[in-house]
């Protein structure tokens, strides 16, 4: 014991109002509690976290002398910090306190009240055996570099970026595309108020260019991340673009002389050709083409051409490029990674891939824009306009084999497809649906905007497409088979074109990335929130931040909320200047290390160095996170965590066991 | 139980706990080439089964209809087995004798486990007699064609055993037993 006094330790059992007592016999915990050696006074409470529970202990602790304390309640996750400020406030080290949880591992999981009381006074002797071996501990305070990485410019990150930007803090934003933009700059119409998308995506996309507090990387990605929150070193590698971004003014001769013109164009999803040398779409920003390093004859086929550095004023080609690796220093990162659209070719009765005439949705939401494969005209790829379209919902959704969730945005978007093919082209629209789910505002309105302009709804989803016809004067068309589930009869409808209202699965990458970052991912490959209500746009990671569909499906005002929501933390945690260690971290013994340096290979933060001079394994204090790996690992037993030491331990299992 | 409902005819379905997943989507039902044949095609059956109307389900044509193509259950985004539960239903329909009153096949698979549990294999000619004692005029319209067979040695007409017919019965008895229990 550190310091002289003899432990007097108080026992606190919580009733947790109908979530503990219940089940648990509080009365009978706390007078067992009262009989363990060195308790001074055991009391149970309805609340342990309400002002008057906290007060119990606070004015215990001074009027019994109390030096250690036990609250057995909820998971420390819960109250931990809770019940250790209300024993700093009382004048103790707040590590002279110690949890047991007999919520979540004793109340909620056991069936049989006897069984239930046995276990939590168990828990509860073991907690104050424990705390007996506790030692005062303290954190140090480490400033914050106020800068910030956010990683994605899709509109969640150019959000967020613009967001802390305009708080007055460095912003580095790093997207892997050679522009920004992400799959909002596909659109052409958003839902419900069919706000023009390039309207209002482009002055967002020039201002985060322009703006002095964001410093922007294209076509570059997250190599590394190291550090901890408020100082972390992130690599980001440049790929090379083989165009000089000082030189290049953008004029766009170089892709007209590019002679490898035949490339599938990503933006416009396979409908229409790029050059080798190019950019995404006109309004791209940076307006800096890439070499494709692959379909370029110079780079990819190792011949003569260099049609490009030819015709270039500016000499801004540079076929020597390599890729740059930069280190960032920031306080704090933002992940918006965003979506991709699920690939339908798998789901075989649907018949994508095999059929000219089914799309995909982003293959529409490009037929439909004005920078598009057809400059916005919606026709077949026999240029004539379509009578009658099917749009087919939940294409991946909703499907236990491929994507168990709802996507969200598809009924949606479905609805703002069937208004413009009304609008623009008067074809017949049939929507085929499980569910209309258009939970937003002004969303249901815009759902009976649809129904009143003739569009047909058919409750069914939909069993096959097929190009087998019913009746020979349709040769040619397709038929969509499904049943009318309000009718109770299966429809057969000769069509034109189908559209697959796909749904969203995680941007390829993300797993890489949630490596990198330490952020975990949910069944589904979503980053998971640290809570789902509470703690929607933080991550267990501190420091590290969510924002938009890398999270899970969103459309976009809520996309930009939670954009903005995980700037304003961002903001909190730079402004706040200042962020606590933890105090239960780990130490290493000079005297009893014997230099194996078994240690630093098992340190999962690189925190531990080592002492040449001394030949002894040293820790660095700001980046250890305690988990305890060193400690495992040494053979000399020189290693040991603080709040976690063998003694403590021990003495809280001796009583489990 | 619950003393508003009546008591499911169903339960002793091993998946008979999916179709409390079916999302209603009609995919099954689209995806069956005999639906427009059926009184209540698959999805609407389930919907009766979940809302209590288990008379209805009982005297459903559904089941009779299926021809274990397999579309509905290959499709289904809940991975229901739609298919194998036609089966557990027409089984459950069989023992309860509550099938429609035109619909022979109870009749023909009674025959079919009858000759079984007899003989331990089966004799088509034999399936065919005893049908024919509950359907005498199907069973009359098939003599030309078996004729016709017995004569090209297509069909056998002594009723054919396995070697140890009582061991089977046993066997079989034993089998309905557990069934039960279950």
């Amino acid at each position: 014991m550190s310091d002289q006094t003899k432990p007097r330790i108080g026992v606190y059992v919580c009733h947790c109002g109908m979530n503990i007592a219940p089940k648990v016999n509080v009365e009978d915990v706390a007078a067992h509690a009262g009989t363990l050696a060195h308790v001074v006074v055991a009391r149970d409470y309805k609340f342990m976290c309400s002002n008057p529970g906290q007060d119990m202990i606070i004015n215990d602790i001074k009027s019994l002398g109390l030096n250690r304390v036990v609250v057995a309640s909820c998971s420390p996750r819960m109250h931990e910090k809770t019940f250790r400020n209300a024993v700093k406030s009382a004048g103790l080290n707040p590590y002279y306190f110690q949890m047991a949880n007999v919520r979540e591992q004793v109340s909620w999981v056991t069936h049989d009240s006897m069984d239930a009381t046995e276990k939590a006074k168990a828990l509860t002797a073991a907690a104050v055996s424990r705390v007996f071996f506790h030692q005062p501990l303290s954190t140090r305070e480490v400033p914050v570099i106020k800068s910030m990485l956010v990683v994605g410019g899709g509109i969640a990150g150019m959000q967020s970026a613009l967001t802390c930007a305009n708080a007055g803090y460095q912003v580095y934003l790093v997207e892997r595309e050679p522009s920004i933009g992400g799959h909002m700059a596909k659109f052409d119409k958003t839902f419900p108020t069919l706000d023009c998308a390039a309207c209002i995506m482009t002055p967002k996309m020039v201002d985060v260019l322009q703006h002095p507090n964001i410093t922007l990387h294209t076509y570059s990605e997250v190599e590394k991340v190291e550090g901890f929150i408020g100082n972390f070193q992130v690599t980001v590698k440049k790929k090379p673009r083989y165009v000089d971004m000082e030189k290049c003014t953008g004029c766009g001769t170089c892709m007209e002389k590019c002679p490898s013109k035949k490339i599938s164009s990503e933006f416009n999803e396979g409908l229409s050709f790029r050059t080798a040398i190019f950019t995404p779409f006109p309004q791209a920003v940076p307006n800096v083409p890439v070499i494709d390093a692959v379909n370029c004859i110079v780079l990819g086929k190792n011949k003569k051409c260099g049609a490009c550095a030819k015709f270039c004023e500016t000499k801004a080609i540079d076929f020597e490029q390599k890729p740059e690796f930069l280190t960032l220093d920031v306080g704090a990162i933002i992940a918006a990674t965003g979506f991709q659209a699920v690939n339908p070719t798998h789901l075989e009765p649907y018949g994508y891939g095999r059929f000219p005439e089914v799309y995909t949705s982003l293959e529409f939401e490009r037929l439909n824009n004005a920078t598009g494969p057809t400059s916005g005209k919606m026709v077949m790829k026999n240029g004539q306009i379509p009578e009658r379209v099917a749009i087919v919902h939940c294409v991946g959704s909703r499907d236990v084999r491929h994507k168990k969730y709802c996507s969200r945005v598809c009924c949606m978007y479905s609805m703002k497809f069937a208004h413009l093919l009304r609008e623009k082209t008067g074809a017949e629209v049939w929507e085929f649906y499980i569910d209309v789910r258009s939970p937003g505002k002004l969303y249901e309105e815009f759902y009976n905007r649809v129904q009143e302009e003739g569009v047909r709804f058919v409750r069914g989803r939909v069993a096959e497409i097929t190009d087998m016809t019913d009746d020979p004067n349709d040769k040619g068309r397709l038929t969509v088979v499904a049943e009318s589930t309000l009718t109770r009869r299966t429809v057969r409808l000769p069509v034109d074109m189908v559209i697959l209202s796909v749904g969203l699965e995680p941007a390829p990458g993300a797993e890489d990335l949630g490596r990198l970052l330490g952020v975990s991912r949910d069944g589904d490959g979503w980053f998971t929130e640290l809570h789902a209500k509470l703690a929607p746009v933080s991550t267990p990671m501190n420091g590290i931040f969510l924002a938009g569909c890398c999270q899970g499906p969103k459309d976009i005002p809520d996309t930009v909320a939670q954009a903005m929501g995980a700037a304003g933390e961002a903001i909190a945690l730079l402004s706040r200047g200042m962020v606590t260690t933890q105090a239960e971290i780990s130490h290493i013994d000079p005297d009893l290390c014997i230099g194996c340096k078994s240690c630093i290979g098992a340190c999962a933060y690189s925190a531990i160095g080592f002492d040449e001079a001394r030949r002894v394994a040293v820790v660095n204090e700001a980046l250890c996170k305690g988990c305890g790996s060193c400690a495992a690992t040494c053979p000399s037993s020189s290693a040991s965590v603080d709040h976690f030491t063998d003694r403590q331990i021990m003495g809280e299992l001796e009583r489990l066991v | 139980m619950n003393k508003a409902s009546k008591p499911n005819p169903f339960t002793s379905i091993s998946d008979i706990a999916t179709i409390n997943a079916c999302i209603q989507c009609g995919t099954c039902s689209g995806s069956c080439p005999l639906s427009d044949q059926m009184d209540h095609a698959p999805r609407e059956l389930f919907a009766l089964i979940r809302e209590g109307e288990y008379d209805m389900a009982l005297k459903s044509n559904t089941p009779w209809f299926c021809v274990s193509c397999y579309a509905c259950m290959v499709r289904c985004p809940k991975e229901i087995p739609v298919t194998d539960l036609m089966y557990a239903f027409k089984e459950i329909i069989t023992r309860k004798r509550t099938a429609p009153k035109n619909q022979k096949m109870p009749d023909m698979y009674r025959a079919f486990s009858r000759i079984i549990k007899a003989k331990g294999r089966i004799t088509e000619s034999y399936v065919m007699a005893l049908y024919g004692v509950k359907h005498p005029l199907d069973a009359l319209k098939n003599i030309p064609l078996a004729v016709k067979m017995i004569l090209r040695k297509r069909l056998e007409p002594k009723a054919l055993s396995v070697s140890d017919p009582e061991s089977f019965a046993r066997l079989f008895e034993l089998t309905e037993k557990s069934e039960d229990k279950a």
